[in-house]
């Protein structure tokens, strides 16, 4: 964003202390937020949020400590520069008299306007601009008292924007705002901390919005501060009802899915997981999905109510507690979870697990003769039978964990679902046997966006889950998928892999060299992984087809090309244009292209096209041979979507060669 | 003449810009033809260009030379300039308060500035001496600030704007009949003189009275001109105005001080006006469309001075020989417009 000032510094407060006409309310307040953080305040009515918000923007007199706008006390700030820094939007009602709303974000430029406040072109553009940022431009000429009260909030926002301050400060800013505007505005927020690098302080009541948003949160009780915290440690319902006062029926009522706080686990912080700086919340595995809807729908099978949560052991040896709901449309006792990703939502997000359990007669007949696919029993759990449902995927092809015909549910999850429903059997009816069914809502659909179909398991999703827990970003599940892919490959007699990032690098190889795609591996971003496994299952030949805006990662020897992990691609092509003799005029502009295909047309522009791809596509070589290792012949084939064929490195023919021979030798 | 012109958007600004213009164009060819008129019309009409001779020095014979120069001058220069300055004043007040009401004669601070005026005369009659011009401004600047500071502490108490604008006038009453009481009890020589100021009239200005209210409403309306930027800020209320680094202690005794001065310096030579304050700035508002105070504060003062130039005009024109009190006409004038603000405040 244009004239966006880049803060240093964030806010702290020292041992303050507020209150009116000099009568502590709240002591002893010591809180901080960073440049690009929100800090929200949490807490009942007349608890004294607003209190402590006025005092820290100089509102109320501090009856004790100080305010720190980095390093320096706000009483040593001159008026003009705090009023660079800070910016407000209070519950103050705002009555003007003849302004528009372009006036009312206009009065922000103050400080930075001259004697008579006339405002420079400079001064109106970033007006324009904060309207726009707030999506308020057609609002610019209206009176400001004829609009609404959230369009009125979202004027008060950009008049904050148009301060271009470090720090804003905001009193419940979402109280008129309806759920899009609310959402909207704390979009906009957040924007602001990321591009501009703004602290946030804020107020709010709405406490499923604040677990969302919140990089740190301050509970104001009754007595104080009661307790500060990331979210993690405030967003659990035990917490969240003692601070409010409200019992745990209500909370559940109003916040069925544990909102923000993700899955509450036995060792502490574990329900986040750090990445990038960021705390991201965990999510939990279908398997501990369909784990805990087992337990649930077994207990009820002996008429015993699970209550709300089931608390589920998950192989990684954590304890999770998970909410589950009761199916009432089922004849049988069936349960179903919600599945929660976590912060990294992938496909299954909010998908509904369903287990549904009933006692048969007989568990070697296991009603498996009107069934299409095959019923899973356990040695160690015997009588019990788990058969998949509508939405749990068939294996049709050799090489997964299960045999052809089984339902696509792993073996962790299977022993947590046999172990889930034994442990309730073995208090009631020890020896009764069970039939127990997966579902998963929707599961048909869901399974055409996974890798499930070149797995060959058709008809659903997979029931997945080694730890039970599933990280962000998750490399473990994205991981076993490659690995089972690799396996799957190998244990066909394969030696010779191609392997592409996804649907880029599948589309040029079907498309541009006319080679059948089946026995490909698609690895996502974990080239290095791609390329471990593959050694690892004794490959001899590895091919990596992959578009330059990615696979330009490998020449720095990141193996990881997620652009969370790392972006890079302009600095590595600056790099490269710089070996190969590129100016420093031309390193500039290089810099600020926005993609690889925009840099491959300055370098045509400058004819340093050849020598930038061969100094890229050695620098790839070295990088993959040293991951690769010896035994291994890895090769990378680059192409561009706008140039077609770049170049390749010196293993990619060989490489290409096996796999063509050994899938012609497979038709033969 | 204040040129907005830096244009941005679609034209608005510029359109803005135009009304400004053109509304400033008109007020100010208003103010000539009324000077000019006031000048020309009274017991005895004089043409215009006889006027404008002895204006600048003409031969036009010595009795409407006199009348010109000595009567009619002075009288339409202190409308000019009391009449503007109480607009301003009265601008400054209902930014103050934040209301639209608000203004030196509905808030008793005029009749403050009476009170201790007329004290200080009938003070200085029973010594014997005549009072100075500038020892006027500073007792109605005393009784000004008084009645100030009882409106204030009673702002503090009261929430609601309108109980303030009735302790305005309970004030402004007391103040009255205190200046009554002095009046009735004040030697008979002092009695005509004392009770035809009281109910404020333009009369009786002379020169060097002219001179002294010019030096101090030309100093203060300048003041209140460079007032513009923070007081912009203001009208958003007191928060977001600290917010945009005003001082609001400063921003607020200025606005007190500033508004205090006009408006004894107006008590101090024409007695009490009524409405002008509250009246004027609303109708410049209205005719520029805007809220700006770099705008506002000029248009007041022109304006103020157009409405004032009117009704004194008809306050000698009118039942002439005999002439009106000015507050008879500016009341006639104003008070609709106050009463039409005070519906519209109640319909919020």
């Amino acid at each position: 964003m244009k004239n966006g000032n880049i803060s240093e510094n964030g806010l702290h407060t020292e041992n303050m202390a507020v209150g009116y006409d000099r009568s502590i309310l709240i002591d002893g307040i010591d809180i901080a937020v960073n440049p690009g953080e929100i800090l929200t305040l949490i807490g009942p009515n007349g608890s004294g949020k607003s209190t402590v918000l006025r005092s820290i923007i100089g509102q109320l007199k501090l009856i004790k400590g100080a305010v720190f706008f980095g390093d320096t006390d706000r009483k040593d700030i001159d008026r003009n520069e705090l009023a660079k820094k800070l910016s407000v939007l209070m519950t103050d009602r705002v009555k003007t008299e003849l302004m528009t709303c372009f006036d009312v974000v206009a009065t922000a430029r103050y400080p930075y306007t001259g004697r008579l406040g006339i405002l420079s072109d400079h001064d109106r553009q970033a007006v324009t601009d904060a309207l726009a940022t707030v999506g308020a431009s057609d609002l610019a000429d209206r009176d400001f008292n004829n609009i609404s009260d959230g369009q009125r909030q979202r004027i008060m926002l950009a008049r904050c924007i148009a301060q271009e301050p470090e720090i804003i400060v905001l009193d419940e800013p979402l109280s008129y705002l309806d759920i899009k505007y609310k959402l909207e505005f704390i979009r906009i927020l957040k924007d602001l901390c990321r591009d501009r690098n703004v602290a946030v302080i804020m107020s709010v009541h709405e406490i499923e919005l604040a677990g969302q948003i919140s990089d740190r949160v301050v509970c104001i009780g009754r007595n104080g501060i009661d307790r500060t915290g990331t979210r993690d440690e405030i967003f659990n319902p035990d917490y969240i009802c003692s601070l409010f006062d409200i019992s745990k029926e209500d909370y559940l009522r109003l916040y069925p899915v544990s909102f923000a706080g993700g899955y509450k686990t036995d060792t502490g912080n574990a329900g986040y997981v750090a990445k990038g700086g960021k705390l991201l919340r965990k999510g939990i595995t279908t398997g501990t999905c369909a784990a805990a809807a087992a337990y649930a729908a077994a207990l009820q099978v002996f008429d015993e109510s699970a209550g709300e949560t089931v608390s589920v052991r998950t192989p990684s040896g954590e304890t999770v507690s998970v909410p589950v709901f009761i199916d009432d449309s089922s004849v049988d006792s069936s349960f179903y979870v919600i599945k929660d990703s976590g912060d990294d939502p992938d496909v299954t997000n909010g998908a509904g697990v369903y287990v549904s359990v009933r006692r048969i007669t007989d568990a070697k007949a296991g009603g498996a003769q009107d069934r299409s696919s095959g019923i899973f029993t356990d040695e160690d759990h015997p009588g019990i039978c788990l058969a998949g449902g509508e939405g749990v995927g068939t294996v049709t092809k050799e090489g997964l964990e299960q045999p052809v015909g089984y339902p696509a549910i792993n073996k962790v999850p299977r022993a947590m679902i046999f172990k889930a429903v034994d442990s309730v059997r073995a208090k009631y009816d020890p020896q009764c046997p069970l039939m127990v069914t997966v579902s998963v809502e929707g599961g048909v659909g869901l399974a055409a966006k996974t890798f499930n179909p070149e797995l060959g398991i058709e008809g659903g999703i997979s029931i997945l889950g080694t730890g039970g827990i599933l990280e962000p970003m998750s490399d473990k599940a994205i991981v076993d998928t490659i690995e089972t892919s690799i396996k799957q490959q190998t244990a066909t007699g394969h030696k010779a892999l191609l392997v592409t990032p996804g649907q880029y690098g599948q589309g040029y190889v079907k498309n541009e060299l006319k080679i059948e795609t089946e026995g490909s591996v698609k690895c996502s971003n974990f080239i290095g992984e791609a390329i471990d496994l593959a050694g690892v299952y004794g490959c001899t030949n590895v091919l990596l087809v992959g578009n330059l805006g990615k696979l330009v990662k490998l020449a720095a020897g990141i193996m990881n090309t997620h652009s969370a992990v790392a972006d890079g691609r302009m600095d590595i092509m600056c790099a490269h244009l710089a070996l190969c003799g590129g100016s420093r005029d031309m390193v500039s502009e290089m810099y600020e292209c926005i993609n690889t295909d925009t840099a491959l047309d300055k370098l045509k522009q400058w004819g340093l096209y050849e020598d930038v791809i061969n100094s890229l596509i050695a620098a790839i070589d070295k990088r993959i041979k040293k991951r690769a290792g010896d035994r291994l012949n890895a090769g990378v084939m680059l192409f561009s979507e706008k140039y077609g064929y770049l170049g390749e490195t010196s293993g990619a023919a060989q490489a290409l060669k096996a796999y063509i021979s050994e899938n012609d030798k497979k038709e033969i | 003449m204040i040129n907005m012109a830096r244009s941005y958007g679609e034209g608005t600004e510029e359109r803005r810009a135009g009304r400004y213009t053109v509304a400033f164009i008109c007020v100010i060819i208003l103010l000539f033809m009324l000077f000019l008129l006031n000048i020309c019309m009274g017991s005895v009409n004089i043409p215009a260009g006889d006027v404008l001779s002895s204006l600048f020095g003409g031969d036009t014979g010595e009795v409407s030379m006199k009348i010109v120069t000595d009567i009619r001058l002075p009288r339409a220069v202190a409308a000019l300039l009391l009449g503007g300055a109480l607009s301003v004043s009265g601008f400054f007040l209902q930014t103050f308060f934040h209301n639209p009401i608000a203004g030196p004669f509905i808030l008793g601070i005029s009749s403050g500035a009476k009170l201790t005026v007329s004290l200080a005369m009938v003070f200085s009659l029973s010594i014997g001496s005549r009072l100075g011009s500038f020892s006027m401004i500073a007792a109605a600047f005393i009784g000004a600030m008084i009645s100030m500071g009882f409106v204030l502490m009673l702002s503090n108490k009261v929430r609601r704007m309108s109980v303030l604008i009735i302790c305005g006038v309970m004030i402004g009453y007391i103040c009255s009949a205190i200046t009554d009481f002095v009046i009735t009890f004040a030697d008979d020589s002092n009695i005509v003189n004392l009770h035809g100021w009281s109910l404020g009239s333009f009369s009786g200005m002379g020169h060097e009275h002219v001179r002294a209210a010019a030096f101090i409403v030309i100093i203060s309306v300048c003041a209140a001109f460079f007032l513009s930027k923070p007081v912009s800020a203001y009208q958003m209320g007191d928060v977001y105005a600290e917010n945009a680094g005003v001082n609001l202690r400063a921003l607020r005794a200025a606005l007190i001080l500033i508004s205090s001065i006009l408006s004894a310096t107006v008590t101090a030579f024409a007695g009490p006006i009524s409405f002008v304050g509250v009246a004027v700035p609303h109708l410049i508002k209205t005719l520029f469309k805007t809220s700006r105070p770099i705008i506002l504060i000029p248009g007041c003062f022109l304006g103020g001075a157009v409405f004032c130039l009117i009704c004194d005009l008809m306050a000698r024109t009118l039942f002439a020989p005999t002439e009106l009190s000015i507050s008879t006409v500016t009341a006639v004038f104003g008070a609709p417009v106050v009463l039409l603000l005070m519906l519209r405040m109640s319909g919020d």
